[in-house]
C-alpha cells in the first residue's frame, strides 16, 4: 500500500527551480531516503508535502487523500521533525511534547500517556521536568524527535535529524528510527550522509539541483554504476599488469604497495577471469576483497560531482 | 477548545521568564517614583506662608486687638510699637512694611513692590478686615442682622472658586508612565508573534492541523491578557505606594482596555509588516517613541509649535487626555468614542496582520 505519492512536483522561487518535476512514492512500513547535497531540493520537497509551503505544480497524495483538498486531514497523519531544532528552550521537555501533542487534538490522560511514552522512547524520561535550555545538543535533537512523535503519526518526516551532533546521540537517533520502523511506522528521511541512507533506508531517491536523478533499493542503485566495482588483491609474486588489463570489463589497474586495485564494470565475470589468470600463472592469492560502489560513487557517476561538493 | 493549550503555553513562557515581566512592571513604577519625587517641588501649588513680623502703630484705634488677633491664622504677627520706633526700623531696612491704625483708617506704608508677598498679604488682610468691619458697623447702625454672614457649621460647606482637584507630579507620571509602558506593550506583542519564527517553532505550528487563524488569535489574546495583567499591577502598585489618583477604576478600565488592544494590535501588525517589508525592529521602536514623544509622554509638548499640533494624532495623547479628564473633571464622555476609535483601528491592524501571518509560508522555512 502506498502511503505517499508525489507526481510531477514543481516548486519555483522566482526564476530558480527548486524542485523540478519529481515523482516518487513511499510504501507502508518503508524507510524512504531522500539523499542529496545541500541545495538539492530535499527540504523543499518535504516542506511542500508537510504543507509548510505551496507547490507550483503536481499532486501529493497521503494515504489516499489529496493534499490540496484535505490538507488538515493529511496533517493529522504526519509527524514532522524539522532540520533545525523547533522546541521551546524555556519550557520543560514534558511541556514541549505536551504542547505539540495538544495541537493535534490530544488531551487529558491520553496526552499525558503520550508524553511519557515518547520521552521514554527517546531516552529523556529522567529529564522530563528539566528545562530544555539545560540540555546538551544531542538531548535537544532527541526531544525534537519526541515532539514529532507526540502527534501519533502514520508517516514521520525527518529532515536531516543528525546534523551537528555527537556520534553517541547520532547512533541513538538512528537506532530509534529503526525501532520505529520495526513497529510499522513509515519514515521519510532526508540526509546528505550516505552512510545513514545506506544503513537505514529501504529505498532511496537521489536528488540533485531539484531533480531525482535515481531511485530504488541500494542494489538497484548499484546496478546503475558500471565502473565503480573494485577488486583488491595481494599475491605472493608479481604478475604482468598487461595480462590483467586484457581481461574484458577491466577499466584500470593500479598497484598500491603490494596490492592490486582493479576497477571493473561489475564483479561477476571479471572476478572469475582474474582468479583463472592467477591460477594459470601459479600465483597464490593471499588476500582478496571486492568493494561495491557506495552512494558516493553512485552519486558521482550520476551527477559528476561528490555529495559534499 | 484548542485555544486553551495555546494560551497556556504563552502564560508558561511568561512564568518561566518572570524577569521580563518584572522589568515591565518595575520600570514604570520606578520611573514614576523618580519623576514624581524630582518634580513634586516644582509642580506643587501649596505655598507655606512664612511668619511675618510687621510693626503696628496704633495712634487712635479701638479695633487694634481684633485686627491683631485675626491676623494670626495667616501668619502675620503685628507687633505694636511707637511711630518713631517703627519709622526708625523702617529707615534702617529692618522692616519693609508698617501698618498704622488710626481712627477708622488703616494706613499701610511699604518700601516693597506690589508683588512682594508680605506687602500682598498685608493689603489682602487689611482689605478683608475693613470690609468685615464696615459690614458689622452697617448692621449695628441699621438694625439689619439678616445681613450678617452665615455661621460656618456642619451643615454649611465652604468651597473655593477652584473646585477641581489638580494632579500632583505623582498623579501625572502615574498616568503617563502607565500609558507609556502600555505603548511599549507594542514591542511585547510583536515579540510574542515574532518569537515563533525566530525559534523555528512556527514550522511545527504550521505543519500541525491547528488552523493558523487560531494560533494567531491565541497570540493576540495572550498579548492583551499579559498587558492587562501588567497594567493592573502597575495601577495597584502606584495607587498603594505613591497614592496616585486613577479616579474611578471602572472608567479607567474602560479607557485602558481598548488602548491595550490597540497597542497589541499595532505591535503584531508592525511585526508582520516589518517581516514583509524587511524592516528592522529599530524602525518599530522609532515609531513607538514618536507616538510617545508627540503624545507628551515624557513632558508636555503643547507649546512646541508643530509638535504641539501633531499631538492630536498621537494615541498616547488621546488616552492621557481622556484619563485626566475622567479623573479630574469627572468626564466620562470620551470613553465610548475613544473605545470605538481604538477598536476600529485595532480591527484594521489585526486584519492586515492576520492576512500576512497566514500567508507567510515560504518565510517560515530555510530554502535550500
Amino acid at each position: 500500500m502506498k502511503v505517499l505519492e508525489v507526481k510531477n512536483l514543481v516548486k519555483r522561487y522566482g526564476k530558480n527551480l527548486a524542485v523540478s518535476d519529481i515523482e516518487f512514492s513511499v510504501n507502508q512500513g518503508e524507510v524512504f531516503g531522500l539523499l542529496g547535497p545541500n541545495g538539492a531540493g530535499k527540504s523543499t520537497t518535504i516542506n511542500i508535502i508537510t504543507g509548510l509551503i505551496q507547490k507550483d505544480e503536481g499532486t501529493v497524495t497521503i494515504l489516499g487523500k489529496d493534499l490540496d483538498k484535505e490538507l488538515t486531514a493529511c496533517k493529522y497523519d504526519m509527524g514532522v521533525v524539522p532540520q533545525e531544532l523547533a522546541i521551546y528552550e524555556d519550557l520543560t521537555a514534558a511541556q514541549n511534547v505536551s504542547f505539540f501533542g495538544s495541537l493535534y487534538g490530544l488531551k487529558g490522560k491520553e496526552l499525558a500517556e503520550k508524553v511519557d511514552q515518547t520521552l521514554a522512547f527517546v531516552g529523556l524520561s529522567d529529564k522530563k521536568k528539566h528545562k530544555v535550555k539545560t540540555f546538551s545538543g544531542g538531548m535537544k535533537r532527541r526531544l525534537n524527535i519526541a515532539c514529532g512523535l507526540a502527534t501519533d503519526p502514520k508517516i514521520l518526516f525527518l529532515d536531516e535529524p543528525t546534523v551537528g551532533i555527537d556520534p553517541q546521540s547520532r547512533n541513538h537517533i538512528l537506532e530509534s528510527i529503526k525501532q520505529l520502523n520495526e513497529q510499522g511506522l513509515t519514515v521519510i528521511y532526508t540526509t546528505h550522509y550516505m552512510e545513514e541512507a545506506e544503513s537505514l533506508c529501504d529505498r532511496i531517491a537521489i536528488m540533485d539541483v531539484g531533480q531525482i536523478v535515481a531511485q530504488g533499493t541500494m542494489d538497484e542503485l548499484r546496478n546503475l554504476v558500471v565502473d565503480h566495482w573494485f577488486i583488491k588483491l595481494r599475491t605472493n609474486q608479481a604478475i604482468d599488469e598487461a595480462l590483467i588489463q586484457r581481461i574484458p570489463g577491466v577499466k584500470s589497474v593500479e598497484t598500491i604497495g603490494d596490492q592490486w586495485v582493479i576497477a571493473c564494470q561489475n564483479k561477476g565475470t571479471q572476478l572469475r577471469d582474474l582468479i583463472d589468470l592467477f591460477i594459470k600463472h601459479d600465483q597464490m592469492v593471499e588476500e582478496l576483497r571486492v568493494e561495491e560502489p557506495d552512494l558516493e560513487d553512485i552519486f558521482l557517476t550520476l551527477t559528476g560531482k561528490t555529495l559534499r561538493d | 477548545m484548542r485555544i486553551l493549550p495555546l494560551l497556556k503555553k504563552e502564560l508558561l513562557h511568561l512564568l518561566q521568564t518572570p524577569q521580563s515581566l518584572f522589568m515591565m512592571i518595575l520600570f514604570p513604577i520606578a520611573l514614576t517614583w523618580v519623576l514624581g519625587m524630582g518634580l513634586s517641588s516644582i509642580s506643587t501649588r501649596v505655598i507655606d506662608l512664612p511668619e511675618m513680623a510687621v510693626p503696628l502703630v496704633e495712634t487712635d484705634s479701638s479695633f487694634g486687638d481684633v485686627y491683631r488677633d485675626n491676623a494670626a491664622p495667616v501668619n502675620i504677627d503685628f507687633v505694636p510699637m511707637t511711630q518713631a520706633e517703627a519709622l526708625e526700623r523702617f529707615e534702617r531696612g529692618e522692616n519693609e512694611n508698617i501698618v498704622f491704625l488710626e481712627s477708622g483708617t488703616i494706613r499701610h506704608l511699604t518700601s516693597t513692590s506690589d508683588k512682594s508677598l508680605e506687602n500682598l498679604m498685608i493689603r489682602m488682610y487689611s482689605s478683608a478686615f475693613s470690609h468685615q468691619a464696615n459690614l458689622f458697623s452697617y448692621v449695628s447702625r441699621h438694625g439689619r442682622p439678616d445681613l450678617m454672614p452665615l455661621e460656618v457649621n456642619d451643615q454649611v460647606e465652604l468651597k473655593g472658586i477652584a473646585t477641581q482637584a489638580e494632579p500632583s507630579s505623582f498623579d501625572y507620571y502615574g498616568v503617563t508612565m502607565l500609558t507609556l509602558i502600555m505603548m511599549y506593550g507594542t514591542l511585547q506583542a510583536a515579540e510574542l508573534v515574532g518569537f515563533e519564527a525566530r525559534n523555528r517553532t512556527n514550522i511545527r505550528l504550521k505543519t500541525s492541523p491547528t488552523p493558523m487563524t487560531l494560533i494567531f488569535g491565541s497570540k493576540v489574546i495572550a498579548a492583551i491578557l499579559i498587558l492587562t495583567l501588567q497594567a493592573s499591577i502597575i495601577v495597584a502598585a502606584n495607587s498603594l505606594v505613591f497614592g496616585v489618583n486613577y479616579g474611578h477604576l471602572g472608567q479607567l478600565a474602560a479607557l485602558l482596555i481598548p488602548y491595550g488592544v490597540f497597542t497589541c494590535s499595532l505591535g503584531i501588525a508592525l511585526n508582520q509588516l516589518a517581516s514583509k517589508l524587511k524592516l528592522s525592529e529599530g524602525i518599530m521602536v522609532f515609531l513607538i517613541n514618536l507616538f510617545l514623544f508627540v503624545g507628551g509622554a515624557y513632558f508636555p509638548v503643547d507649546q512646541l509649535g508643530v509638535i504641539g499640533t501633531l499631538q492630536q494624532y498621537s494615541p498616547v495623547k488621546w488616552i492621557n487626555e481622556a484619563i485626566f479628564q475622567s479623573v479630574y473633571q469627572g468626564l466620562s464622555e470620551k470613553i465610548v468614542p475613544l473605545g470605538i476609535r481604538f477598536g476600529l483601528i485595532s480591527v484594521v491592524l489585526l486584519v492586515v496582520a492576520g492576512y500576512l501571518f497566514s500567508q507567510r509560508g515560504a518565510d517560515y522555512v530555510r530554502i535550500d
